[in-house]
């Protein structure tokens, strides 16, 4: 098996099997994150599909100075989930006419599944825990901004919470996990 | 403080915001002010840096889950697609170039040419403005008709799916009943031990944030998690899930429980619904 920066390599040069070794290993991840942000499964799979487009399309562009290519994808599958959370948001009536009844996803709890095993002792982990540590208002903040791609006037308002105090508790709270990392 | 670290402190405040949501999650003004800010102050930049490591970590630590089988085939033919489209394209250019157009001849009377350049211009102008609409409409109904033959593919597949666990020889239909937190609910679960389960609910009560609907199979040892599902508008659900070798072996039960978004390793929440085996 190929580390991740040698299957973007050989994805640049046209593999398709490496392309195919790449989403084995975090089509999962993709499919979750996008799942979580837009609960409707077949929503979720016009992501990552979308996702592994564009890796196919940009591997050239990929520089692992500034990301792991998990985290990359993490912030492809984020960035096109909120946009199509937002575009559902602004037609709620035609997204209605053609809600499907939810299939059945098969889950595994998240502290069995390979990936988090995998990320034991990375930024990720630490992350996580820290995430889990957070004061329950600074966590929904930060859920708002993140799960739901809303600005903090938007959480200020939809939590009636003056601006000020999001923003100081939005960043407590990433302050937090901040020194997590460096820990 | 001076002026200069009165203003430092409020970008900073707005950093966290945008290492999550970039520029939109701030007004337009302060994602100006802060851009602006960042290009000067390399402090500012770092903890940009670091906050970002941190919002990856929240995406990476999202339960993960596994997308349908199908979704890997489409992802490689859809790749293998566009590098025959490109490399399709580039042959032709390669065997065939462009001729080049060839030079207008100038006429006797000069402004007879004038003018029906103009037309040409005109005429081509409206030509090519028609071609860009009818390939516009043929663009659009082509991706509306991609989204609809791939949600045909979605159904086909989870039918498929059904009837394969339906017409099983060894598949055994089980009615469960709704339990004090959601009276009014009614299921049945048809089990294959070899094919998988097919479930269809009626009348769940729709959940708060984080929780979501996990389904069991209590066998003589223990509760083996099936799965994790979401109702729809009106409380009903119908799926297809696979069973375990763990699940199929001496199962007495099958129960709904409502668990922490997720999922969890054995329940912990209220049963919703539940049915028994008859004895073997």
């Amino acid at each position: 098996m190929q580390s991740d920066p040698h299957l973007l390599a050989a994805i640049a040069s046209g593999s398709t099997e490496a392309l195919g070794e790449l989403y084995d290993a975090h089509a999962r991840v993709v499919f979750g994150l996008a799942k979580r942000i837009l609960v409707k499964p077949e929503d979720a799979e016009e992501i990552v599909q979308d996702v592994f487009a564009q890796v196919w399309r940009d591997a050239k562009k990929y520089e692992s100075s500034r990301a792991s290519v998990a985290g990359w994808l993490v912030m492809m599958t984020r960035t096109r989930a909120i946009d199509k959370l937002r575009a559902r948001k602004a037609r709620p009536d035609l997204d209605q006419a053609n809600d499907p009844v939810p299939i059945l996803q098969a889950s595994l709890s998240k502290s069995l599944t390979p990936e988090a095993l995998a990320l034991a002792g990375s930024d990720a982990a630490r992350v996580g825990a820290a995430l889990d540590g957070l004061p329950a208002e600074q966590r929904k903040f930060i859920d708002l901004a993140y799960f739901e791609g809303l600005s903090q006037s938007e959480i200020a308002e939809e939590t009636g919470t003056p601006l000020g105090t999001v923003k100081t508790r939005m960043r407590t709270a990433l302050q937090t996990m901040r020194a997590a990392l460096s820990s | 403080m001076s002026a200069h670290e009165q203003y430092h402190d409020t970008m900073k405040a707005a950093i966290a915001a945008y290492a999550i949501g970039g520029a939109e999650a701030l007004e337009t003004a302060e994602a100006r002010a802060l851009e602006t800010h960042l290009s000067t102050c390399a402090d500012c930049r770092a903890e940009l840096a670091d906050l970002r490591r941190v919002v990856t970590g929240i995406g990476l630590n999202v339960a993960a889950e596994t997308p349908p089988a199908h979704l890997r085939s489409n992802v490689l033919s859809d790749a293998q697609r566009r590098a025959n489209t490109v490399h399709g394209a580039n042959h032709v250019h390669g065997a065939n170039p462009v001729p080049r157009a060839r030079p207008v001849q100038t006429s006797i009377v000069p402004w007879i040419a004038m003018a029906a350049s103009i037309a040409l211009v005109a005429a081509t102008g409206f030509y090519a403005l028609m071609i860009r609409q009818q390939m516009a409409t043929a663009v659009a109904g082509k991706s509306a008709a991609d989204v609809r033959v791939s949600a045909l593919q979605r159904q086909i597949t989870g039918l498929s799916e059904r009837i394969l666990v339906l017409s099983a020889p060894d598949a055994v239909r089980i009615k469960l009943a709704g339990q004090p937190d959601a009276p009014n609910a009614t299921a049945s679960v048809v089990m294959s031990p070899t094919k998988g389960m097919v479930l269809t609910a009626l009348n769940l009560p729709q959940l708060a944030a984080g929780k979501i609907y996990q389904l069991w199979v209590v066998t003589k040892q223990a509760a083996v998690s099936i799965g994790t599902f979401e109702v729809a508008a009106d409380g009903s659900v119908t799926g297809t899930m696979p069973i375990t070798a763990e699940a199929a072996l001496n199962p007495v039960a099958v129960a709904v429980t409502i668990e922490p978004a997720g999922g969890v390793p054995s329940p912990t929440g209220p049963k919703v619904l539940v049915g028994l085996l008859a004895p073997q």
